[in-house]
């Protein structure tokens, strides 16, 4: 018998794995994919942001709860993270005149902002065309890996007790009253509280249950640039009238400080519709164009990710006594999921006694600096060199998320050009992944 | 002394030439020597198209000291090897190679995409790629990619590279210039650029300037830098 069982290992289900890794409880996650972060968090844009409109929604009481949080994640958990700024611009003198309402706003929420001149912008981002009119710095804004992030948080709870089942889909789940009985493809499971963290399947996981919800499928398309430094903020425009569903995305950058324009939004049928449509493309491109004096030139790759939306905010609560919910959780979900935490926490006390553990494991972080590569290249050796990856971080990561998607997403390795690609497909499919389907054909 | 940066083809020939001229040179590459050249010594085809490029960058090889180290900078030279962190002030000259464009593609990302270095790479370890596979784009290696794989597997081609993948867990189609391809696999040539992950700055050599699969491009290139810069030495 579990005490908790969270199904779902995207970001929400791994940072309230990792809170409850420190208290005295038995904590088994189902993922459903091979790895963890691999379905919406994989396809986010990966922006920690400084805050979310309108400000009396929970989804924005806990972004902004969320951002200031995260420094201190990152330091505990060892994954990277950058507060690049926001750079809001106006196109024009109508939104040129609303700045210093803006500032205003935002500063009464408690978000820092700045006015900038024209000059100012410019020497901030020389790339920006000559004809916008001034802007807002909000410094609170920043980048991760999403899929990094995810994964350092299942590996600090790995580390302190939580049982993770990759690989495994939950089918069904029957009440009996003081626990749940979870049935999924790899065997039933008892735990006391279950925690639904299924994301873009939260609501079919709550039917289990008898409780009725709605998730629609949103999908955003983002454009990934070669050219680094292209911009080193978020740059988005000053909209004429904010958009109630989102935010419009922007001219973003990557953790890695590539340019990632997007994403749209795209209502869709199905939960697996992660296409890319050319006229997408063209349409981000279209939009953000117009405020940079040239646009990046070379793509490197385009991607789809689905957002789980249930209505305008988070869904969580608790509908059925023990069956914790916390469904819808669309944008800004990475930057919320701190924060989440924290308030799933506390509605899991209510039901367990939170015993603090007396000894709690950091994991040890990779060093990346260039005497740690030297010092290892006596028996271990560069693989991809865009993002100074070895072998044996290669393996080691393998080792723990026996997924290929997985290796590359955390490790960014063969993120940029493809030439280690076909060595990294060695390397796994030599070591490791031996019983995957169809291995007589190369599997990517 | 002149550093020479990556020892494939043309570093290695670079090396030679210099050699020749009783100019000092030290080669470095982060990997094994050989660069794709040693790849395609590995099928029968490939291997007899390169077949003088292969010959000559052996041959240089066998005369030619190359150590393992990587460098990250450059003025100065900046090397990190396997004895720690080396610093060299000279020039650099950067053969580092070309790397084939991102096969980006519209529709859905299932594996199975692949652009013709990496499925090259794939046959030389001895993988079966796929069994129904379209070549998208257009160019000589795609050519001899067509006659390497035709043995064991069904090859379509089309000169398309804007293409539209449908499939979940594996390619299952693939439209392009309003035809539509059944397959399984995906070579997709958008053309390459210079390998320079660095962004090392000094004279570059070889495919780092030329960005193609044409050997005796790469080779005039490494010709007309020696003769430019070392002309008489």
């Amino acid at each position: 018998m579990k005490d908790v069982a969270i199904i779902g290992a995207g970001v929400t289900g791994s940072f309230i794995a990792k809170e409850l890794s420190k208290f005295d409880l038995k904590v088994v996650v189902f993922e459903r994919k091979l790895g963890p972060g691999l379905e919406q968090t994989k396809s986010c844009s990966g922006i920690i942001h400084p805050f979310q409109l309108p400000f009396k929604l929970l989804r924005s009481k806990l972004c902004l709860e969320g951002n200031k949080m995260m420094d201190a994640e990152a330091e505990e958990l060892g994954f990277e993270f950058r507060r690049v700024g926001l750079i809001t611009v106006a196109t024009n003198p109508l939104t040129f005149f609303a700045i210093p309402l803006i500032v205003l706003y935002l500063r009464f929420h408690g978000v820092k902002a700045k006015t900038l001149s024209k000059k100012k912008l410019l020497e901030m981002e020389p790339n920006i065309s000559e004809k916008v009119y001034g802007g807002v710095f909000i410094p609170s804004a920043g980048v991760v890996n999403p899929v990094e992030m995810t994964a350092k948080a299942c590996m600090f709870a790995r580390l302190n007790g939580v049982e993770f089942v990759y690989g495994c889909e939950v089918v069904g789940i029957d009440n009996k009253v003081d626990h749940f009985v979870i049935k999924t493809k790899k065997g039933d499971f008892k735990a006391r509280v279950v925690i639904n963290c299924a994301g873009i399947y939260a609501d079919e996981v709550a039917k289990m249950v008898g409780y009725h919800m709605k998730i629609v499928p949103g999908k955003g398309t983002h454009i990934v640039f070669s050219e680094r430094g292209f911009t080193n903020h978020l740059v988005v425009a000053i909209p004429l009238k904010p958009n109630k569903r989102t935010k419009g995305g922007g001219a973003l950058v990557s953790f890695d400080g590539k340019p990632l324009w997007g994403p749209n939004l795209v209502d869709v049928e199905s939960r697996e519709d992660t296409s890319v449509k050319k006229e997408e493309i063209e349409g981000i491109i279209a939009k953000f164009s117009p405020l940079f004096r040239e646009t990046p030139k070379e793509i490197i790759a385009v991607y789809a990710g689905l957002r789980s939306i249930a209505g305008r905010d988070f869904v969580i609560n608790e509908p059925v006594e023990r069956f914790i919910n916390v469904a819808g959780i669309q944008s800004p979900g990475l930057t919320a999921a701190p924060a989440i935490a924290k308030m799933v926490l506390e509605m899991v006390s209510k039901h367990l006694e939170l015993k603090k553990k007396k000894e709690i494991l950091k994991p040890v972080n990779a060093l990346k600096s260039e005497e740690a590569i030297c010092r290892s290249l006596s028996d271990d050796e560069i693989v991809c060199l865009c993002n100074m990856v070895t072998k044996r971080q290669i393996l080691s990561v393998a080792e723990q998320f026996k997924s290929f998607d997985a290796v590359k997403q955390i490790t960014w390795a063969g993120m940029d050009c493809e030439k280690c690609k076909a060595e990294i497909m060695k390397l796994l499919g030599d070591k490791i992944l031996k019983d995957l389907e169809e291995e007589e054909i190369a599997w990517s | 002394m002149v550093v020479i940066v990556g020892a494939g083809y043309s570093g290695l020939l670079c090396a030679k030439k210099f050699k020749d001229r009783g100019l000092k040179a030290r080669v470095f590459d982060f990997r094994e020597p050989g660069g794709e050249l040693l790849v395609f010594t590995r099928i029968p085809e490939f291997r007899e198209h390169y077949g003088r490029f292969i010959d000559e960058m052996n041959s240089a090889l066998s005369e030619i000291e190359v150590e393992r180290g990587c460098v990250v900078s450059v003025n100065p030279i900046k090397v990190l090897t396997p004895k720690g962190i080396e610093i060299i002030k000279d020039s650099a000259v950067i053969a580092t190679g070309a790397v084939d464009c991102n096969p980006w593609t519209y529709g859905k990302r299932p594996p199975g995409v692949f652009s013709p270095e990496t499925a090259i790479k794939l046959i030389a370890y001895g993988y079966s790629i796929g069994r129904k596979i379209l070549l998208a784009g257009e160019d000589k290696i795609l050519d001899l990619l067509e006659v390497a794989l035709s043995k064991n597997c069904e090859v379509e081609r089309t000169k398309a590279t804007e293409v539209y993948v449908e499939g979940d867990r594996r390619v299952d189609s693939v439209e392009a210039d309003g035809e539509k391809f059944k397959c399984d696999t995906l070579i997709l040539f958008r053309g390459r650029k210079s390998f320079n992950p660095r962004n090392l700055q000094g004279d570059l050599v070889g495919n780092a300037v030329v960005k193609g699969y044409d050997y005796s491009l790469v080779k005039k290139s490494v010709e007309d830098f020696i003769n430019l810069k070392y002309r008489g030495n």
